[in-house]
């Protein structure tokens, strides 16, 4: 159906400047929609010159009456535009044709509108500026123009071939939901709705990036999410203006408090049950339309050590899996510099056994520990990269010379030591059990640091690096919350979900920092009320 | 903003001007693992045990396993100086590595060192936090470095071995920390475990090997040497300090023939002190849960009064040697290692004001009653002698 328009015309246009970012206005800007639909077709066909993915077609509404549709293919749904667009406004063409002479319409105007009639579908816009036309065509909508009237019929329907929704793969879990969200930002919202059914869940949309027009939707529950907070974050969209917005990264960087430090402020998800669950404890969530992440703020530290199935598998493996996250995230961030500062400065402080094998092993290693150690963490973070960015059958290649290289011919060679590599891989695999990446990276990267301050000042220089590490983050603030809320200002209750996870019948709070009148989520201890207890 | 990055370069190159002078590398270190005093005319000879990591099987290194004929995992390295330090400066100077003596295990003392006073040495351990406190310290027969040589199969070093030896002896094995302490308390003397070389094997195999035990007890005056307890007086003496940790004892059979061996599973001694003017009484009740690993008599242990008996005759065995000992303490050598001073300073602080002046003339007269309360409580898997038969067992 339709045809392809092969627009030759290269005439290159004098655009005036205007508040475009990256594109000087366009001259159609201010132009209305003309009576004459050939004027029209003319007008359009010059604003979407050289696009070939235009389509257009001309529909004969009555004798001497023609319909122009135009529309980008692929960014519509096909189907629906044969059954709700163009099957009607034909059929509604051959009655009209059958219908007796004195019946005959000869002025667009004494038409009934389309939209009533005719198109059975549920977005309809009318548009009169050329502007507005230009934006719905390419926000998939089909436009339908007619001899004679000076409007534009714009019939929105979205779709056209986009990821069905599938297993998030960056926070996958072994109990939970299977569902992830999708490039689609109606998808996500629904994906939410589906989950939350008050309609005080709020989704407030605005459009971001003057080339991309990027939906965004920012979605709180109203009465539990701080009014201020939601308002700052909505100012924090509002002020942003960029040409284009590809992922939440943008967004990311461009809202957050601090943007020189190295922890992040705002969690990213593809989880929906993890979005409806910060929802629900008073957060915002920020939908992008263009990518399957979507946005958490405000956070704390402590949120990025938890991963969605803390909340649903028991509470005693929660607990104690949750402890291993703790005791492995300052194993990624303090091993490989222990072990520089103790075996360059403190060789008291080990076990005389202990010290002796490290020194055995050491003994025709021809680095100092502390390039040693920066060696293999390097070539660990390289393995890691060529590991993600590689095609999935090269990783095997990737793996096997890790292990063997690195691991095996380099302490054989007398290189590394083998100690060394037993810490580069448990700081490697430590790393791994954080559950948020973005937070995993920075610790990664944090080590760095706290290595080259041990090889310079030894132990000294990590109580340095923890010290400048912890006044860094405890005046953090991620939308004016304190990123060490629970700990730092310390509230007790708040402890129920730091480093233990209390039982659902015990965690009957929000969040304090979050929500601060309406804080009750659960009648009072479940279990330990004989009143509300089950009887058997 | 310039100010700000002034100031910071400032604190960063104040770090890098800082750091890095005490870097040592690990392969940059001598690892003292043991080290030995004996004294040379007037001056210090001190023998080190120094470890060598390159022998100990490492990555990357040939050999391994401790005492093997050679390559050692270790040296020694001996110089003479006008003190302790001096002489471990000496063996410093001829050393390509730093010497670090914070793993010394064990610090051996040679009996002829002891016996002219081991407080001048002490000081340098004090003084320099390099030098662990929680070495443990062993008087041995003959010069130190002697011992520091011999062989130990089991372990990779005689320092460790003689560190394994020392933590089995005793329930808590003497450390510097510890000598220090007891030199300076009032009212006790030291007793250290005394380390001698014995043969492993029959004479008359070619190879005659030697090894490393602990077979008495050293006492000590003040900080002098002044005898040595060998055998069961030594055993026994350990078990009257509360550090004996599971002690065997040999009682001789109802009717003569034969042993039966109790092993004293659990045991605490107590000093109780009774004073009446200056004629001072010392109670030592031991009490002892014990559990017979032996039995080669043919009276069987099962029901009946044999067991009554058998704890008698074990509660008398110990008393007796308990009492011999403690009458070679009084009488012979003056030391007074169990503490009885620091015990009536403990328990009866006004009567010890008044005695202490002359506590050395009390010492010898103190009467000392020695209890033993022994519970036999496991006889092991067997109630009747095993391999006799029945009509032999005498009931």
């Amino acid at each position: 159906m339709g045809k392809r328009s092969m627009n030759s015309d290269h005439k290159a246009e004098a655009l005036p400047s205007g508040k475009h970012l990256g594109l000087p206005s366009p001259s159609w800007e201010k132009l209305s929609i003309s009576k004459s639909l050939d004027q029209n077709i003319q007008t359009l066909k010059d604003i979407f010159k050289d696009c070939s993915d235009m389509i257009y077609r001309t529909i004969e509404l009555a004798p001497d009456i023609k319909a122009f549709v135009a529309y980008v293919e692929g960014i519509v749904l096909s189907e629906e535009l044969q059954l709700h667009v163009l099957e009607p406004i034909v059929e509604g063409l051959v009655r009209i044709k059958n219908s007796g002479p004195e019946e005959q319409i000869t002025e667009a105007s004494e038409l009934e509108p389309l939209e009533n009639t005719r198109v059975s579908l549920s977005q309809v816009m009318s548009a009169t500026k050329w502007i507005d036309t230009v934006e719905g065509i390419l926000n998939s909508s089909v436009a339908v123009f007619v001899d004679g009237l000076s409007e534009v019929h714009l019939f929105n329907i979205k779709g056209g071939i986009r990821r069905p929704v599938q297993e998030p793969e960056t926070e996958s879990v072994i109990r939970g939901p299977r569902e992830g969200f999708t490039e689609m930002i109606r998808i996500n919202t629904a994906l939410i709705r589906f989950k939350i059914k008050t309609p005080n869940l709020k989704m407030s949309s605005l459009v971001l990036g003057t080339n991309t027009k990027t939906d965004i939707v920012v979605s709180y529950i109203e009465g539990l999410a701080d009014p201020k907070m939601v308002d700052d974050v909505k100012k924090r969209l509002k002020d942003i203006k960029i040409d284009g917005i590809l992922e939440s990264g943008y967004i990311e960087e461009l809202i957050e408090d601090h943007p020189y430090s190295p922890f992040p402020q705002v969690q990213y998800t593809e989880r929906p049950d993890s979005v409806a669950a910060q929802l629900l404890e008073g957060r915002c969530a920020i939908f992008i339309d263009g990518t399957p992440f979507v946005l958490v703020a405000p956070i704390t530290f402590f949120q990025l050590m938890q991963a969605t199935e803390d909340y649903y598998e028991r509470f005693f493996i929660t607990n104690f899996i949750r402890w291993i996250r703790y005791i492995f995230l300052f194993i990624a961030l303090f091993l490989p510099s222990l072990y520089i500062a103790v075996t360059t400065y403190h060789q008291d402080m080990l076990p005389s056994t202990l010290v002796l094998s490290i020194a055995a092993a050491r003994e025709a290693i021809p680095f100092p520990a502390l390039v040693e150690a920066l060696m293999m963490e390097i070539s660990f973070e390289a393995l890691r990269e060529a590991g993600i960015r590689l095609p999935k059958t090269v990783g095997q290649a990737v793996s096997i010379l890790g292990a063997l290289v690195i691991g095996q011919a380099a302490v054989q060679a007398g290189i590394v030591s083998a100690p060394m590599v037993i810490i580069v891989s448990m700081t490697g695999i430590a790393s791994f059990t954080i559950p948020h990446y973005n937070l995993a990276i920075t610790i990664r990267l944090l080590r760095f640091p706290l290595m080259l301050l041990a090889g310079v000042l030894g132990l000294f220089g990590i109580i340095l690096g923890i010290t400048w590490v912890l006044v860094h983050v405890t005046q953090l603030t991620s939308f004016g919350v304190p990123y060490m809320s629970g700990v730092s200002p310390f509230h007790g209750s708040d402890h129920k979900d730091i480093f233990v996870r209390a039982p659902w019948w015990k965690m009957n709070k929000r969040p304090t920092w979050l929500s601060k009148e309406n804080q009750k989520r659960e009648e009072k201890d479940i279990n330990g009320n004989p009143k509300l207890n089950k009887v058997w | 903003m310039k100010k700000t990055v002034i100031a910071a370069l400032l604190v960063m190159t104040s770090i890098g001007l800082a750091g890095c002078w005490d870097r040592k590398e690990i392969n940059d270190v001598a690892f003292v693992i043991g080290s030995a005093v004996d004294k040379e005319k007037d001056l210090y000879r001190s023998t080190l045990q120094i470890a060598l990591p390159g022998n100990l099987g490492g990555a990357g290194s040939e050999g391994g396993g401790g005492g093997t004929e050679g390559s050692k995992s270790y040296y020694l390295e001996s110089k003479t100086g006008v003190s302790l330090r001096n002489s471990n400066m000496e063996v410093q100077s001829g050393n390509s590595r730093t010497l670090s003596f914070a793993h010394r295990r064990t610090l051996l003392l040679g009996e002829d060192f002891a016996r002219g006073g081991i407080s001048p040495m002490l000081d340098q351990f004090a003084r320099i936090p390099q030098n662990r406190l929680s070495s443990l310290v062993a008087v041995t027969s003959g010069p130190a470095y002697k011992i520091l040589d011999a062989e130990a199969p089991m372990e990779q070093f005689p320092s460790e071995m003689i560190r394994e030896l020392m933590n089995e002896y005793s329930k808590r094995p003497i450390s510097l920390k510890y000598l220090a302490n007891e030199l300076l308390s009032d009212g006790v003397d030291v007793s250290l475990p005394y380390i001698s070389l014995q043969e492993v094997e029959p004479e008359d195999l070619a190879k005659n090997k030697k090894n490393i035990q602990i077979t008495g007890l050293a006492l000590f005056k003040g900080d002098r040497l002044v005898g040595i307890l060998k055998g069961q007086e030594a055993k026994m003496m350990n078990l009257a300090l509360n550090q004996a940790p599971s002690p065997d004892i040999l009682v001789p059979g109802r009717d003569g023939k034969g042993v039966v061996t109790v092993k004293f599973m659990e045991n605490t001694v107590k000093l109780k002190p009774v004073i009446r003017g200056n004629n001072v009484t010392m109670y030592v009740d031991i009490l002892v849960k014990g559990s017979v690993i032996e039995n080669n008599t043919n009276y069987t242990l099962g029901g009946g009064r044999n067991m009554g008996m058998l704890e008698d005759r074990t509660s008398k065995e110990v008393v007796t040697q308990i009492q011999s000992g403690i009458r070679l303490l009084q009488d012979r050598y003056h030391s007074d290692i169990l503490g009885f001073g620091r015990t009536i300073q403990q328990k009866k602080p006004k009567d010890w004001q008044r005695i202490k002046d002359h506590w050395e003339e009390i010492f010898p007269t103190v009467k000392v009653v020695v209890n033993a309360r022994i519970h036999v409580e496991n006889i092991g898997a067997v109630d009747k002698p095993f391999g006799r038969k029945d009509k032999d067992i005498k009931k």
